[in-house]
């Protein structure tokens, strides 16, 4: 009879002790069926994949009045609303214009795609997204859309991939020189260089003759930027970044290996800040038009912007120039700003509709009156040359010629992987932190993984 | 109104049947209903905004994803996990990670140990230094980012500039251009953002400790250093360990304050950044979900090790 004897405390101890075990049985069932629960949505839910998407021809006699679409643009290109409003009078169709930063607009489309979801009928292509967007399906094709008039009116190389055009330049961007021409003068330097040995002469001329202000401007960091103006600087010194089969052609003794050298030197050298390591596309401009920096590689905006005195200090004293090379000017290529249309829109003729419109010689010139950007129309520049109303013009008509395209045969799907480790090892070799040779053994291997030679 | 017109309110302890058997267990189940009926909101809200994803994430985990050439997804268990612990570039973003959760979390109880033992006596202009404090922590960490650009700049940096004017140095530092020195400059900046929390915490923790300890032990002859060392910090530890998982989340999840001031170097790149280069650069779903996967362990694991280790101590 023990347990009419039991310590009365005890057992209201053991009580709440089952309780609380029991508490605790209950709370880890709760934990778990919510783990069980979120782990079934997940598993049950469509996950990563393809989007499922048609890459159809466009039936362009679809009715599209009253019809909206969606169209996403980076901040720089939003399009006034008196303009947009042309648009929608003349098609019938209602715009809802989205912006977001160039920066986030690469991941906003493909976490989008890869959901299966697209989140705009017509959007911002930037060249460099053309082989790794048309290689996954996401881009409608529009070599066959759009009329050749208007097709044979721009530079095109860029955005095609695979045998297809994925998208049609809106902006026209391409690499040139700018310098100061009060530096130059001080320098004694009549014109600017035609050569890289011409080049480098200026700059050691341009260090002695005024030491606050450095000879050159380069982006280091370890971004997009960084990799574009090395691939400038092979193809301006006669070289290729990829052979005809997409191999890396930056080898010892190549065009490649002396354009990284020139900016490993020209860090060593003084030329450029030693804090070029940090410098971006915008931090390089802003030396250059905060009259740090006497010389640089830019678009044919940078007169525009070295000429705002909203934020220039050496309104005036810039000029244009072409891009040195070996024995004369050198190639340069083209970084144009795009749009296409995804293969997941639902108003695809709608789309072609805007995308044509958006491109036409009117709207390109009346972009470039209210956001400055280039016209990607040929017929347009030469136009605005020839009326005097393009600054720097003569310079720009003279630089086209140059053009080369980076990837004759279009971009490859992992252009964007590869640039992004160039970027990064590029600005390793410009800190010292690893040798030129080092850096090149690296961008190769790194190219020959993806390209899984 | 007479005293037969009124009406009979029903006891609220009973159940509404009238019975008078076992209310106390009636009310039980009642309150236990009323307490699920209130918390489901916040559990929908966790199944969608927390669980959801992770349990998402730790699929495709362990699954391949090459969504550009259009390879069907295949199951390979713990591969993912394998590779990216293999991958280099993997290595030396943890070993990174690693460096600036150590100087963060010294910096952040040190400096803020010493803030909020300032900042628990009144003084003039208290409030001030209060609000002078929290604005960093109300910074996104891009902003602050780039306004600490402006001192570290090269060029044009204050720093620079202060030390050239007191005659510290004789040229200007590439303060982003050293491997070691660019981590320290970038957990400073860091730490900048994270301090207020850190301040506030400890506050909060010191607050709670009773005046009459400080009054007894100083009756008995004890220096304040003594007080400190066997009131305060014993007390403090709960707030410590508080204050020490929150800086641990916020160092492994650094990634603002190293992309506006070094890019995506490869010196300076954290776990995160790994994560967001191998998932949304180079579209490898799998192993970008892979390392945030085992980024969440590490985190989970390390917080519940400071709570464990200071609630046992301060026991």
């Amino acid at each position: 009879m023990t347990r009419s004897f039991r310590n009365p405390a005890r057992c209201s101890f053991r009580a709440a002790a089952t309780a609380r075990s029991r508490s605790s049985r209950g709370r880890a069932v709760a934990v778990a069926g919510f783990v069980a629960a979120a782990l079934l949505v997940a598993a049950c839910s469509g996950g990563t994949g393809a989007p499922g998407s048609s890459t159809a021809p466009i039936n362009k006699g679809e009715p599209i009045r009253g019809q909206r679409i969606t169209v996403l643009l980076p901040s720089f290109a939003q399009i006034p609303k008196p303009l947009l409003a042309d648009f929608t009078r003349q098609t019938g169709v209602d715009v809802t214009l989205n912006s977001a930063s160039f920066d986030s607009l690469h991941q906003q489309l493909v976490t989008s795609f890869v959901a299966g979801n697209t989140i705009a009928d017509v959007s911002e292509v930037d060249w460099s997204w053309v082989g790794q967007f048309g290689h996954a399906g996401w881009y409608t094709p529009l070599e066959n859309e759009l009329p050749s008039a208007l097709l044979s009116d721009m530079q095109l190389a860029p955005f095609r991939s695979n045998g297809h055009l994925y998208a049609v330049p809106y902006s026209n961007d391409f690499r040139m020189a700018a310098y100061n021409t009060d530096a130059f003068r001080k320098a004694g330097i009549a014109a600017p260089p035609q050569t890289f040995d011409e080049l480098s002469a200026d700059m050691v001329k341009l260090q002695r003759a005024d030491p606050r202000v450095f000879p050159l401007t380069l982006p280091l960091s370890a971004g997009e930027g960084t990799a574009t103006q090395w691939y400038l600087l092979t193809l301006a010194m006669g070289g290729q970044v990829f052979d005809d089969k997409l191999q890396p052609a930056f080898g010892p003794g190549t065009a490649g290996e002396k354009a990284l050298q020139f900016e490993v030197d020209a860090v060593a050298r003084g030329w450029i800040s030693r804090g070029a390591v940090s410098n971006t596309n915008q931090t390089s401009d802003a030396r250059f038009t905060g009259g740090v920096a006497a010389y640089i590689f830019g678009g044919p905006d940078e007169l525009v912007v070295a000429d705002d005195p909203t934020s220039s200090q050496i309104v005036g004293k810039a000029q244009l120039a072409l891009v040195p090379g070996v024995s004369g000017p050198g190639a340069t290529f083209g970084l144009p700003e795009g749009i296409g249309i995804p293969a997941g829109s639902k108003h695809k003729a709608a789309a072609l509709a805007f995308v044509q419109w958006m491109t036409s010689p009117g709207v390109v010139t009346q972009l470039r009156d209210n956001l400055g950007v280039l016209p990607a129309r040929i017929s347009v520049l030469r136009q605005l040359t020839a009326a005097g109303k393009l600054k720097g013009g003569p310079v720009i008509q003279a630089e086209i010629p140059h053009i080369v395209p980076l990837f004759p045969q279009g971009a490859p799907a992992w252009y964007p992987k590869f640039s992004n480790e160039a970027g990064a090892l590029i600005n390793s070799a410009a800190k010292g932190d690893i040798s030129v040779a080092e850096a090149l053994k690296r961008m190769a291997a790194t190219a020959r993984r993806l390209s899984g030679t | 109104m007479t005293a037969e017109t009124r009406v009979q309110l029903p006891d609220p302890s009973l159940p509404p049947d009238g019975t008078t058997s076992r209310p106390q267990d009636w009310r039980a189940r009642s309150d236990r209903r009323l307490g699920w009926l209130l918390v489901s909101p916040l559990i929908l809200l966790l199944l969608g905004l927390v669980s959801y994803p992770l349990a998402d994430g730790a699929i495709t985990s362990l699954w391949t994803s090459d969504p550009v050439n259009g390879v069907p997804n295949r199951f390979v268990g713990l591969g993912n996990y394998r590779d990216v612990l293999a991958a280099p570039e993997t290595r030396a973003a943890l070993l990174h990670t690693f460096a600036y959760l150590a100087i963060a979390l010294v910096l952040e109880i040190v400096l803020g140990m010493v803030f909020a033992l300032t900042l628990r006596r009144p003084f003039r202009g208290r409030v001030l230094v209060f609000t002078a404090l929290v604005l960093p922590w109300a910074l996104p960490g891009v902003v602050s980012g780039l306004l600490w650009t402006r001192v570290f700049d090269t060029d044009n940096g204050v720093l620079n500039s202060l030390l050239l004017q007191l005659h510290v140095t004789s040229g200007r530092h590439a303060w982003l251009a050293s491997p070691l020195l660019s981590i320290l400059v970038i957990t400073v900046v860091h730490v900048w953002g994270v301090l207020p929390l850190t301040v506030l915490v400890l506050l909060s923790g010191l607050n709670g400790i009773p005046a009459d300890l400080y009054g007894a032990a100083a009756v008995d002859g004890a220096s304040r250093l003594r007080q400190f060392w066997h009131i305060t910090l014993p007390l403090l530890r709960p707030a410590v360990a508080v204050a020490l998982t929150t800086g641990t989340v916020a160092a492994l999840a650094i990634f603002d304050e190293i992309y506006v001031l070094n890019g995506t170097a490869l010196s300076t790149r954290s776990a995160m950044m790994q994560v967001y280069d191998t998932t949304f650069r180079q579209l490898d779903f799998g192993h970008g979900s892979a390392l945030s996967i085992l980024l969440t362990v590490v985190t989970i694991v390390l917080a519940a090790v400071w709570v464990v280790a200071f609630r046992r101590v301060a026991r």
